[in-house]
């Protein structure tokens, strides 16, 4: 380990680990050093995380209805004080993209997604086993109507172009002959059921290996190639780290993969001990989606946010939770970026900085550093609330003029940071870091 | 600020570059950048299945959304399977609004009749397709998408846009998603990205509402961030783009605020985001397409009152529209086309209710319309598996019609296929 474990290191790790947060977790991070802050993230069970029990229970949300489960999401998101659970279980989500909108119920929905969440961190194999299983991907990819003489090859196709080998990795006769692997895999009431009358126990030849093979076996086939050790490695660090990685990178964590029995938890903890993670690659390379941006954002500024309504803004923002728009997930990057987009993303921090009670608070008094009311301070120590958000002179500059700047651009003679001003103009610079291009990356 | 180049004027939009990677995400920002810049590659193919649709033609495309009650919306009113299906949903004879001495519109629907009566209407009955599908949102996929048999990621409306429009086109709203929260399936498309417009009360940049004296130094600022020159190609996009959504929100309001009609709309969402609609045709923005939604019809409980007041909100908003058109003298160049995701069940349910179901009628309105009835209205004793109605056409041949009669494009190609042409437009 070359580098130095300092904020900005802690800082990017919780971004990107997390959701960010607050200086003092990110310190928190700092005094952990850097093994310790990725072990309290990994190691999330060690955490107590009772009170977000609490928040939800008070919640009562209506599962059976999308924006409430979406609601029931976020306020995990938002909550937690294992935010690397819940990130990896939204990474998940985009891997093993399955939509409400053919699975129709969406507490089926929420069932795949505390799969995700139980088996977050496991072997990639015992992961893949229980997706062959859950009821909502049963539903997505069409199994339950996979039977034997006609099978359905939906769910052996993405489970092997889209899930663990892609494309190139495999041929027809493996889909073939795995979907009729998987006959018989269906569903009675809201379970997985295995209906032994509709599967094929005929011999079939996966791989080039031939055996009476089931669904498992497919799976337990499967996670042993090596295109499924470079597959789901390099969509973790693409996800987690930044695009295209090396050579070196691909082939050490093929290699952690294949000697760690496949563990998420060790390819992860590579991943967060590489030097590349801290490098420029890294930095600030990611679009925030959606869901980045408002939980961030909220649990930046210790915001109290009713998250029916954070959820209405991120259908303005294009990330509906639950319901992805295609198996193949969120596109990302700069696909979360369109005019119409991008005013819902102001249009959100405005909103945020503007709570003022009523249900939804930014409690702004409480974020203003006594040590900093100088306007260039303020704006410092906001940029640094931020994210800390990364900018030029010229923002800064901006920034200053702004909070000194009196109603309708009229000039003031002195900046004194009154009740009054930090309402309206600490408010103010909230909502215009917030829209900086500079804020919508990661 | 007029020398800012939007991004969508580059080309430089966000699905045109998406299709070339399985998981875009595995792309880093700069790669993705140049692809956006080396696009054209893929546009070629575009340009060269070209329709070059030449009409000034607008079409506004209205989303009756959660399943409209084809039966009780165009009602066989003397059929006495209809009677003894609807026990309480039915309607007497007296109360519906007549078509022929068969069929009768529901009482809400007296502009609707007018325009009947006026030859502006075209109602296309039983309109569905194979192996009708019952839930909300894939069915409302198949619709958008015109496919029955395939998930796809564009719309049909997208596949046109993509066929049609100039590569460096400068036109923020070539087309624009009304009343709804993100942008519908059907306007999905490689070339633009299409803005959605909840309202217009909200489609701006907005600021602290507590301080108005403010916004002015809010604006400002936002403003000198985004037009700066920025190093990082991402960054600079994001800015960019940033500046034109704001632009875009601010030539959107005066727009607005430029046209006032005199023609009365209602109050409800779907008369105001009409009035918008009208607005933006006013304010020739360049504009093709136009989408717009009213939800509430999945009408699963106590229907009456609902449909009732649903069918009021369509009926009166479309009139308040279609007046407004004629006081621009625009309604020439307008079509409007109605649809939703399916019909309901003939048979109520024991809630005083419908339950989904599959065929039902579109409606298509303009001047250059050939009103009549089209296609056979649907037998309500042969039915499907499901007590459900079997269409009599196919939705795509309503989108052939109006794509091949109106829109000057090459249907097949946009649709994926050939349909049939209904021949409800004047040429």
């Amino acid at each position: 380990m070359s580098i130095e474990w300092n904020y900005r290191n802690a800082a990017h790790l919780l971004r990107r680990a997390g959701f960010g947060g607050t200086p003092e977790e990110i310190n928190r991070l700092v005094g952990l050093g850097q093994e310790g802050a990725i072990d309290y993230l990994l190691n999330y069970e060690k955490t107590d995380d009772s009170a977000l029990d609490g928040i939800l229970s008070r919640q009562n949300f209506d599962l059976t209805k999308i924006r409430p489960a979406q609601a029931y999401w976020l306020t995990r998101m938002i909550y937690t004080q294992r935010p690397f659970l819940e990130k990896i279980t939204l990474f998940w989500h985009g891997h093993f993209a399955t939509s409400v909108r053919k699975v129709a119920r969406s507490e089926i929905m929420l069932q795949q997604i505390d799969l995700f969440r139980r088996l977050a961190v496991a072997s990639f194999r015992d992961i893949l086993l229980e997706v062959s299983k859950d009821p909502a991907m049963i539903i997505w990819l069409d199994n339950f109507t996979n039977v034997k003489g006609k099978p359905n090859e939906n769910y052996a196709r993405e489970l092997m172009e889209l899930f663990s080998l892609g494309i190139g990795n495999y041929t027809e006769v493996d889909i073939r002959e795995a979907a009729r692997a998987f006959t018989g895999w269906t569903l009675r009431g809201n379970q997985f059921f295995f209906n032994a009358s509709q599967h094929d126990d005929g011999p079939k030849t996966v791989f080039s290996k031939t055996g009476s093979w089931n669904g498992d076996d497919i799976v337990n086939i499967i996670v042993t190639l090596p295109a499924a050790s470079r597959f789901i490695t390099k969509k973790l660090f693409e996800f987690f780290a930044y695009g295209d990685p090396e050579q070196a990178i691909s082939d050490d964590l093929a290699n952690v993969y294949s000697q760690s029995n496949y563990s998420i938890k060790a390819i992860m903890r590579r991943i967060f001990t590489m030097d590349a993670f801290y490098s420029d690659k890294a930095f600030y390379t990611n679009v925030k989606s959606p869901t980045e941006l408002v939980v961030s954002a909220i649990r930046m500024l210790k915001g109290t946010i009713n998250p029916t309504q954070v959820a209405n803004f991120m259908s303005g923002m294009e990330q509906d939770l639950l319901a992805p728009p295609t198996v193949k997930g969120w596109d990302g990057g700069l696909s979360w970026i369109s005019t119409s987009n991008l005013l819902s993303r102001y249009n959100f921090s405005n909103f945020l900085a503007t709570s003022r009670g009523n249900g939804n608070t930014m409690p702004v008094e409480t974020l203003v550093n006594p040590a900093a009311t100088a306007p260039e301070a303020l704006v410092d120590s906001f940029l640094n609330l931020l994210g800390p958000v990364e900018t030029d002179a010229t923002v800064k500059t901006s920034l200053v003029e702004y909070l000194q700047k009196g109603d309708n651009g009229s000039a003031t003679s002195s900046f004194a940071l009154d009740a009054g001003t930090v309402d309206k103009k600490v408010r103010g610079l909230t909502h215009l870091i917030m829209s900086l291009p500079e804020f919508q990356l990661n | 600020m007029s020398e800012i180049i939007k991004p969508n004027g580059n080309g430089m939009t966000r699905r045109g570059f998406l299709k070339r990677g399985v998981t875009f995400i595995s792309v880093s920002l700069a790669t993705q950048y140049m692809m956006m810049h080396t696009s054209t590659s893929e546009n070629s193919v575009f340009a060269a299945a070209s329709t070059t649709a030449t009409t000034n033609n607008l079409l506004v495309v209205v989303r009756l959304q959660g399943g409209n009650d084809g039966l009780n919306t165009v009602v066989p009113i003397t059929d006495p399977t209809y009677k003894a299906a609807r026990p309480t949903l039915g309607f007497a004879e007296k109360d519906v609004l007549g078509i022929t001495d068969k069929l009768a519109f529901h009482p809400s629907m007296k502009n609707f009749q007018s325009f009947f009566k006026s030859g502006k209407l075209a109602v296309v009955n039983g309109v569905g397709y194979p192996n009708s599908n019952l839930s909300h949102f894939r069915a409302t996929d198949i619709w958008e998408t015109a496919a029955p048999d395939k998930y796809l990621s564009e719309g049909w409306l997208g596949n046109f846009l993509d066929m049609s429009i100039a590569q460096n086109h400068t036109e923020e709203f070539k087309a624009a998603s009304i009343a709804t929260v993100g942008v519908p399936l059907a306007l999905i498309g490689h070339k633009i990205v299409v803005p959605a417009i909840t309202t217009i009360d909200t489609y701006k940049f907005q600021t602290d509402t507590k301080y108005q004296g403010d916004r002015v130094n809010q604006v400002n600022t936002f403003v000198k961030v985004n037009q700066r020159e920025l190093t990082s190609v991402f960054q600079d996009y994001i800015a960019k783009t940033g500046f034109s959504a704001y632009d875009g929100a601010e030539q959107l309001q005066k727009v607005v605020a430029a046209y006032k009609s005199s023609v009365e709309y209602g109050k409800d969402p779907f008369a105001q985001g009409l009035k918008l609609i009208a607005q933006m045709i006013a304010g020739s923005l360049g504009t093709q397409i136009l989408f717009i939604s009213i939800g509430g019809f999945d009408t699963h409980a106590n229907q009456a009152k609902d449909h009732e007041t649903l069918w009021s909100y369509v009926d009166g908003g479309l009139a308040s529209f279609y007046q407004d058109l004629q006081q621009l003298k625009v309604a020439d160049n307008v079509l409007m086309m109605t649809y939703s995701e399916f019909g309901r069940r003939v048979r109520e349910n024991g809630s005083r209710g419908t339950d989904h179901g599959t065929a039902a009628p579109m409606f298509v309105l303009g001047n250059k319309v050939k009103g009549g009835l089209y296609s056979e209205y649907p037998s309500l004793t042969n039915l499907d598996s499901n007590s459900n109605l079997i269409h009599t056409v196919d939705f795509r041949s309503v989108y052939n019609t109006i794509l091949e009669d109106w829109m000057g494009a090459e249907a097949e190609k946009v649709l994926g296929g050939k349909f049939d042409n209904l021949h409800f437009l004047n040429s």
